[in-house]
This record gives structure tokens, C-alpha cells and sequence, in this order.
């Protein structure tokens, strides 16, 4: 290994090529994907955002934005279950927003308990505006996604399936991606979301120990007619089947292949001029009776050599571009999972990449290179 | 018997060549460029395959081996100095020397280190060894690789023109360098060389012309008589 660690510091110039190839992969990589998922995240916001344990769906519901309406009695389920400290009922659908100036824009309305043991997204509301929302017709709206309804101020008036609804106050940390989240009470959403009485999107739980969690799952789980997740389950699933549905996936998949691809080649080009250019050292080598598995095996370390030090220095540009992004006010994550395969895929590039230059290697003949 | 090309345009670079060269002695191989010195020294150590013809060396037909076992008897057997120097540009001259333990007989670093200083200061090149190629004059350049061809004691030293670089006096230090593997390790040592200014330093002064051995000396005192005798043999 020190060999080729002493060839690639020698002449630095000539690795730079490859290095920055792999630097540019995995940088494309992590950032493509750190986005994506971000972006998607949003769609579980109001999942994150709960105190609830456990997530109870209309059956196979696959994402947080796509409940369909159940039995809000079955709460009773819950509260039969001697582990369940709290249980509680949370509404969402999509309705239009109609602005006075005339716009018509999707928005994803929400009704929580107000509670003050309510399990629902209302972490960012104060006991001020709790009140205020108890009062019929009356809603909540995330600052930065105000504007998308044309509303800078409390008090402003909007439109829902023909009833007038008030903006009493705002939230920071909701921001939409389908459309603005718009919060109300329960009997404000039902009326808006023409649900009955009786009927939720979802129903939440919150488990007295944290640690039995999945046992209460697998209980709940024996009631026919819902689906129980934890609300890590939940979330990711929501993510996964927006990842899917907007072909986000094939699109990053493809982007990430090229990446490779084009690291891959350049830095096997560079990898094979860097042989080429010791081949008659190598062929006194090779005279002396050196194996030829030595020699791949020194290529393929300057390959793993490269494609650590092109990953060293993605480290910090991923950092600095993430917090570049976010200070932009853009979602992105890096969570490790992340980190881990980005890096052990542009190792492998690396890798492969050595693969394609041992071709360089056949020209390593003694008696042709030295007469 | 060797040629190169195909068809009309073939040609031989050997032809009915037979030789004997003596452990312990040094023979100098003469001749006019393109007569085929490069070829037949190619031949000898293994290198390269004749189209026809015999090598036998330590009781072993070096043509009939498998290419695998041509390797590992060059390995144990051959050492070899070329023309150019070809040393790596990012080790230093106990690093080239060392190398070809470690990657030849897998010897651990130390006991590697240790046999390359060894080597190196027997070529008065303690003081350099660990300077890279680029900080070593020319001389010390070839030095290190006459070094790494001596390094594992090989009994058969083979140079292809290792002077062809130098001024005269430092090409004699480097031929003086393995005529003594020649005569304190018994080896036999082939020199390719054309500067007649070798040939009072062998034993043994053998001219090529156009493919075929012209003239065979056995040097004494610094003089030429006519002799042949035999370790190793090719025919072809
Ligand atoms: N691979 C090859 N293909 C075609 N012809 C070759 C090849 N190798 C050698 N020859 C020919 O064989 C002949 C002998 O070549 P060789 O290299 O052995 O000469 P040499 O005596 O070493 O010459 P010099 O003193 O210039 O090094 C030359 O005519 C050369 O052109
Ligand atoms: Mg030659």
C-alpha cells in the first residue's frame, strides 16, 4: 500500500483528475438524494410533527395525505388498551382555497384536538391561538405558505367548499409541498371536509411505555377493518410512496448512474495513464519475476486511494453545500444511512474504475519495452 | 532460431545460434545494433519464447516452462539491468530495491529494508538511500538498478547495454559491479554492451552479426584468446 501511496502524493497532478471525479460523484449523489428526500419529507410533516406513538389508518392507506375517512368511535379500541395513556382523532383532505382576488389554489386542511393533551400536530400552537381556532370557520396558516393564498396579515378572509373561512394567526415549520397546510379544530374540518360527526382520517396513540410501542402494535393490529403503524412506519412509508409515485426515484436513479458513469470513466482514464506512464518500471519488474496479481493489486490501490481522497474532500463541500441550502430555506437531510451508501458506492466506482485500467497492464512486456 | 513478422515480410533476428556461458565468469556479448543482442538475451533469461531451438539453465529447459513457471524461475533465478534506468519516480533508492522482495517473496518490510541497505551499501550508495531518482545523478541512478537486480542474488545476472548512459567512468563501476556477483556469488552474468571498452573487464567476449554468433574469445589478462566452455546453453 505504501507504494501506492508514495506514487499517487508524487505526482499529484496527474491523480487530480480521478480524485475530483470521485469527489464530483459522490458530492452529485449525496446532494440528489439528501434533496430528494428532504422535498418528500414534507409530506410526513404532520406525522413529525405529533406526539402520537402510533398512527390507526383506513386500510392500506399508503401516505399521511391520503387518509380516507374511518370510524372515529373506534377510539373506544384504544382506549381498551390498558398500555395506551392517550388516544386521540386527527383529520386531513385537500380542498380549494379561494381567494377574494380570485385565485384557486389546492390546500391540505387539517383539523387537530385543541386539547391540552391533544396528540395531534399542534406543537407550534400557543394556548392563545388554540382559542382562537375553537371559534367556528376559523384557521391557522404556516407564514412562509400565506402568501401562496395571497394572506399577510390575521383576519384576512378565504373560501372553502363555499364557506367563508377567517385566518386567525400563523405557524412557522409547515410549509406545504403539495399545497399550504391549513389548520382548524375538528368540528371546523369535519364541517369543511363534509365529514360526520363520527368519522376521522386518522386515529393516534400514545404508548405509557415507550419500549412496548411495537408489542401495542402487533395488539392493535388484531382489529379487523384499520391498519396500525408506529409513526416511524408511518412517515416513511408516506415518503417511500411519494418517492415513487412522482418517478422522483427513477429520475434520481438515473441521474446517480450517470454520475457514476461519467466519475468511473474519467477516473479510469486517469488511473490507466498513470500505469502507462510507469509501464517500463514495471516491465523491470515484471522481468524480475513479479507476479502479475502484484501489479493489479497496486492499481487497484491507487484506485481505493483515489476514491478516498476524492470522498475526503466531498466531506466538507457536501457539508458546505448543504447548509448553503438550507440557509436557502430548502429541506435537505444527510442522515447516515445516506452517507454511508454514497460513500461506499463512489468506493466501489473507485473500484471499478481500477478494474477497467488493468488493461494498461498488458502492455507491461519486458522483452518489447526494454531492448 | 527467432524471427519477427509474418509472411514476406518475416525475418530472423537469430539463427543456428548456439552458446555456453560458465557460472562464475562474465561474458560479454557484442555486435552491430539490430544483430540481434537484445533478442538473444531475451531468449536466454526467458523473456521471450524462440520460434525453435533449446535453453537449458540450472538443469531446466527454460522453453518447454509454462509462462507461470518461466515467472517464478526468473523470480528465483534472473536478475536484470537495463538500458534506460527505470526507476520508479516516487521511491526512494531503498524503496526500488526494496520492492522486489516484497512483492517477489513476500519478505516482511523490516527484513526487506534491511537487505536493501545491505545491497545499497555494498554499491557505495549508503549515504543516498533515500533520495528519489530525481535527486541521484545518472551513475547512481544505474547503481541502484544494477541494486535491485542484485538484491536477491540471483544466479543469473543478465544487463542489456546498463552503460549505454553513462560516461565511461561510471560505466565501468557499474560493469565492475557485476562481475563481482560474478565472482564472489558464482553467478553468471551476461553483458550486452557495444563499447569495446567493456570487454577488457570479461571473461569472455562473444560477437554477433546478423543473427549469428561470429566470433567467440575468452579474455585473459585483459587480452583475447579463442575459447568456449558450459553452465547454460542455447541453441536455435
Ligand atoms: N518485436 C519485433 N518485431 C519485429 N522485429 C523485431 C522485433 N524485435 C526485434 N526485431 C528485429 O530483430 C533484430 C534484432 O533486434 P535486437 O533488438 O535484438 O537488436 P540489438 O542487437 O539489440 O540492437 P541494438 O544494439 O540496436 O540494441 C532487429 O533487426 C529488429 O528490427
Ligand atoms: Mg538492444
Amino acid at each position: 500500500m505504501i507504494y501506492a501511496i508514495l506514487t499517487i502524493l508524487n505526482d499529484k497532478k496527474r491523480y487530480i483528475a480521478g480524485i475530483l471525479a470521485v469527489t464530483f460523484s459522490a458530492l452529485l449523489i449525496a446532494m440528489q438524494v439528501g434533496l430528494l428526500i428532504g422535498l418528500i419529507g414534507v409530506v410526513s410533516v404532520p406525522i413529525v410533527n405529533s406526539s402520537a406513538d402510533i398512527w390507526v389508518t383506513f386500510p392500506d392507506t399508503p401516505a399521511c395525505d391520503l387518509g380516507r375517512p374511518m370510524p372515529s368511535y373506534w377510539m373506544d379500541r384504544l382506549w381498551a388498551n390498558p398500555e395506551i395513556s392517550v388516544a386521540d382523532q386527527y383529520i386531513q383532505g385537500f380542498r380549494y382555497w379561494q381567494t377574494d382576488t380570485g385565485k384557486n389554489e389546492l390546500v391540505v386542511l387539517i383539523g387537530v384536538n385543541l386539547d391540552d393533551d391533544s396528540l395531534g400536530p399542534v406543537a407550534q400552537l400557543s394556548p392563545e391561538l388554540r382559542a382562537k381556532l375553537t371559534e367556528p370557520n376559523s384557521v391557522v396558516l404556516d407564514r412562509k405558505d400565506a402568501k401562496r393564498l395571497d394572506v399577510s396579515e390575521a383576519g384576512t378572509e378565504g373560501e372553502i367548499t363555499g364557506q367563508t373561512v377567517r385566518v386567525v394567526g400563523f405557524v412557522n415549520n409547515m410549509k406545504g409541498i403539495t399545497g399550504p397546510f391549513v389548520v382548524a379544530s375538528l368540528p371546523t374540518a369535519r364541517k369543511l371536509l363534509m365529514m360526520r360527526d363520527d368519522q376521522a382520517t386518522f386515529l393516534l396513540a400514545k404508548v405509557k411505555d415507550p419500549a412496548r410501542i411495537d408489542a401495542v402494535v402487533q395488539d392493535l393490529r388484531q382489529h379487523d377493518g384499520w391498519s396500525v403503524m408506529t409513526s416511524k412506519e408511518f412517515s416513511s412509508k408516506s415518503e417511500v410512496h411519494w418517492i415513487g409515485k412522482t418517478k422522483a426515484g427513477i429520475a434520481l436513479g438515473f441521474a446517480a448512474v450517470l454520475g457514476l458513469a461519467v466519475g468511473c470513466s474519467i477516473t479510469s482514464q486517469t488511473l490507466y495513464a498513470a500505469i502507462a506512464a510507469s509501464i517500463r518500471e514495471l516491465a523491470v519488474l515484471r522481468a524480475l519475476g513479479m507476479p502479475r496479481w502484484r501489479m493489479r493489486l497496486f492499481v487497484l490501490q491507487q484506485a481505493l486511494i483515489v476514491g478516498v481522497i476524492g470522498l475526503l474532500i466531498a466531506a466538507p463541500v457536501t457539508y458546505g453545500l448543504l447548509t448553503l441550502v438550507r440557509s436557502l430555506g430548502t429541506q435537505a437531510v444527510m442522515p447516515p444511512w445516506l452517507i454511508i451508501s454514497v460513500s461506499s458506492l463512489t468506493l466501489g466506482m473507485a473500484l471499478i474504475a481500477g478494474l477497467f485500467s488493468l488493461r494498461s497492464l498488458k502492455g507491461v512486456e519486458p522483452a518489447q519495452l526494454l531492448r | 532460431m527467432r524471427g519477427f513478422g509474418e509472411g514476406a515480410l518475416r525475418s530472423l533476428a537469430l539463427r543456428d545460434v548456439s552458446i555456453d556461458l560458465l557460472a562464475g565468469q562474465t561474458t560479454v556479448l557484442m555486435g552491430p545494433s539490430g544483430s540481434g543482442k537484445s533478442t538473444l538475451l531475451a531468449i536466454l533469461a526467458g523473456l521471450l519464447r524462440p520460434d525453435s531451438g533449446e535453453v537449458e539453465a540450472l538443469g531446466q529447459s527454460v522453453v518447454h516452462m509454462t509462462d507461470t513457471d518461466r515467472e517464478v524461475f526468473r523470480r528465483r533465478h534472473c536478475g536484470f539491468v537495463f538500458q534506460g534506468y527505470n526507476l520508479f519516480p516516487a521511491l526512494t533508492a531503498q524503496q526500488q530495491v526494496e520492492i522486489v522482495l516484497r512483492w517477489g517473496e513476500g519478505v516482511g518490510a523490516r527484513e526487506a529494508a534491511q537487505r536493501a541497505k545491505d545491497t545499497l551499501g555494498l554499491l557505495g550508495l549508503g549515504k543516498k538511500m533515500h533520495l528519489r531518482p530525481w535527486q541521484l545523478s545518472g551513475g547512481e541512478k544505474q547503481r541502484v538498478a544494477v541494486a535491485r537486480a542484485l538484491v536477491k542474488k540471483p544466479t543469473l545476472v543478465f544487463a542489456d547495454e546498463p552503460t549505454a548512459a553513462l560516461d565511461w567512468e561510471h560505466g565501468e563501476q557499474v560493469v565492475e559491479l557485476l562481475r563481482e556477483s560474478a565472482t564472489k556469488e558464482n553467478a553468471t552474468v551476461l553483458i550486452v554492451s557495444h563499447d569495446p571498452r567493456v570487454t577488457p573487464l570479461a571473461d569472455r567476449v562473444l560477437f554477433l552479426a546478423d543473427g549469428k554468433i561470429s566470433g567467440d574469445h575468452s579474455i585473459v589478462d585483459g587480452m583475447m584468446e579463442n575459447l568456449p566452455s558450459g553452465a547454460k546453453e542455447a541453441h536455435g
